[in-house]
């Protein structure tokens, strides 16, 4: 179990413990925390469950997919700092990450 | 005054839709799922993908945790198969004559594989799959065999081919059409999935249709129209029926699944229906249909929260879906009905590709393979009905978001 932070777009915090080995979305959902729909499951075939990683994180990720960089590149809300939640599996070393939500997903 | 009460019938995508949007949009009134199945509700795209691979826990199937429910105040009945609903006293009947009445009710009953007929001797040996339960069961005999056919050659059919057959058995597809997924989309895709699945060393059976199945020493004998396969076991997946058969009985009107409009709203006023059971109205078609997708699910999950709610939100979406089958991904949006033309971007021969059917100039649907730019781009061209430029489309050296330009 790992402790992440996802912040709503409104500023909300929910701080919650997850399990290692599953995703940043998978977290969100099971926490039912706002913010992520996650239409598809984690298939990597919806783009509803983007979120914005801080630079610092970024490095300690798996890094992204072709497929999931042109997933995002369609999303309304889509920064520099964007990932899809369900293609991040949760490590040891994410222990006190923040994870920020956009305003909508669709 | 007693609070307003919501009944939902059906544990599926549709009803967690509509049951989470309650909850979202603030519902203040009770609300409470039956369920036939004893799993809560769950999502069942990965059943022919990773959870069949055994790559996923059963528990990462369920949309939401239990403490979800308890925590919101969402009654979760399993196991409790709705037998009646009495629409003129606005109540609901299980088993055991237990009744239960409500203000609104929400159908999201489904679909339930088509059947074939088979003897008892062997019907330990003919798997469907559609639940948590099938997978199981032929997860069990995965293990034990070495040879399997599949009938019927659609998305589910074939994904389980692909899954199968990695995990080292041999596979054999039985269509009886002249081609696999011929309902469902082009001779292009057909070709290209006959391709991959035949490189992978599964056999594929066009034209050839399934006369009966007999007990054999070793499993079952499937005798077809081209001779006779013995296997250790077989799957079916020749199509699903709309579960509609509740409603009709109790004076809803249903044919080929309940008929709803544009908000979601059956032929009585109190009851509403979403997802796979639906035959609902697409304006971008112009007709009504049915559709088996999660996508779908939940938009009608949506709109029925939002009709109860008392906001005039009508649904109106393009319908897309996906399949994933060795190492490709088919992202499909719009409807195959009436084409043209077809314009391909990129080369079939790769495992990247795009195939868009187009009408006076216009993209109708496209399938996608492992392009999902191009999938995303189509559906926003299909929704903003785009004149296109074929020859740009087909031009790979112009980025896809600029196609329309
Ligand atoms: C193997 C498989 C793979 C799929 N892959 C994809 C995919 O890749 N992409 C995609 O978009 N879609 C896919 N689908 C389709 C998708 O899963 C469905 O469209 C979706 O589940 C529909 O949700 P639903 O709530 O309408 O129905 P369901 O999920 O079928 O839920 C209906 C529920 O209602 C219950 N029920 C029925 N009658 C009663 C009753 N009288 N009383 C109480 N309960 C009742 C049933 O037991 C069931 O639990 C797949 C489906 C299957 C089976
Ligand atoms: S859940 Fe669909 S892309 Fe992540």
């Amino acid at each position: 179990m790992v402790k992440i932070i996802y912040i709503e777009h409104d500023g909300t915090e929910h701080p919650v413990d997850v399990d290692v080995g599953t995703s940043i979305m998978e977290g969100a959902v099971s926490n039912s925390i706002p913010g992520i729909d996650a239409d598809c499951g984690g298939g990597c075939a919806c783009a509803t469950c983007m979120v914005f990683i801080d630079d610092e994180w970024k490095d300690k990720m798996s890094s992204m997919s072709d497929e999931e960089e042109s997933m995002l590149d369609f999303h309304e809300y889509k920064e520099d700092s964007s990932r899809l939640g369900c293609q991040i599996p949760i490590t040891e070393e994410f222990d006190g990450l923040k994870v920020k939500m956009p305003p909508s997903q669709h | 005054m007693s609070k307003e009460k919501t009944l939902i019938i059906g544990g599926g995508q549709a009803a967690c839709q509509t049951a989470t949007s309650l909850k979202n949009k603030k519902y203040d009134g009770e609300i409470k799922i039956f369920c036939s199945e004893n799993y809560l509700p769950y999502q069942r795209p990965p059943l022919s993908k990773k959870f069949l691979m055994g790559e996923l826990d059963k528990e990462r199937l369920f949309f939401k945790p239990e403490k979800f429910y308890t925590e919101n105040q969402i009654a979760i009945n399993l196991n409790s198969y709705v037998q009646r609903i009495d629409i003129e006293n606005k109540e609901i009947f299980l088993k055991d004559n237990k009744k239960e009445n409500y203000d609104n009710l929400v159908i999201a009953t489904g679909t339930i594989p088509r059947q074939i007929d088979v003897d008892k001797k062997i019907s330990d040996k003919v798997f469907y799959l559609r639940s948590i339960e099938d997978v199981l069961q032929i997860r069990g005999k995965i293990k034990e065999s070495n040879k399997v056919t599949i009938i019927g050659g659609g998305y589910i059919g074939l994904e389980v081919a692909a899954i199968i057959n990695k995990l080292g058995l041999q596979v054999t597809i039985v269509e009886m059409a002249s081609r696999i997924l011929e309902r469902v989309t082009s001779e292009t895709i057909s070709s290209f999935y006959t391709k991959i699945h035949k490189q992978a060393g599964v056999e594929v059976l066009t034209n050839t249709s399934v006369e009966g199945l007999e007990k054999n020493n070793k499993g079952v004998e499937v005798i077809t129209s081209n001779g006779v396969i013995v296997s250790d076991f077989v799957i079916v997946g020749i199509g699903v029926l709309p579960c509609d058969t509740l409603a009709l009985e109790s004076g809803i009107d249903a044919k080929n699944g309940i008929i709803v409009d544009e908000f979601c709203r059956t032929s009585n006023d109190y009851i509403f229906s979403a997802g796979d059971c639906t035959m609902h109205p697409n304006i971008f078609y112009n007709k009504n249909i049915r559709l088996e997708s999660v996508h779908n699910a939940i938009e009608q999950g949506k709109t029925v929260a939002a009709s109860i709610m008392g906001e005039n939100i009508s649904y109106n979406q393009i319908p897309w879906f996906w399949s994933d089958q060795y190492e490709t991904k088919l992202q499909i949006a719009g409807l195959l009905d009436n084409y043209d033309d077809i314009v391909v971007r990129g080369d079939t021969k790769n495992q990247s590709f795009a195939v868009f059917y187009t009408k006076e100039n216009r993209i109708t649907a496209s399938d996608c393979v492992n392009r999902p730019a191009e999938h995303m781009m189509s559906r926003k061209l299909i929704s903003e009905k785009i004149l296109i430029d074929k020859d740009r489309l087909s031009d790979e050296t112009i980025p896809i978001k600029e196609v329309a330009n």
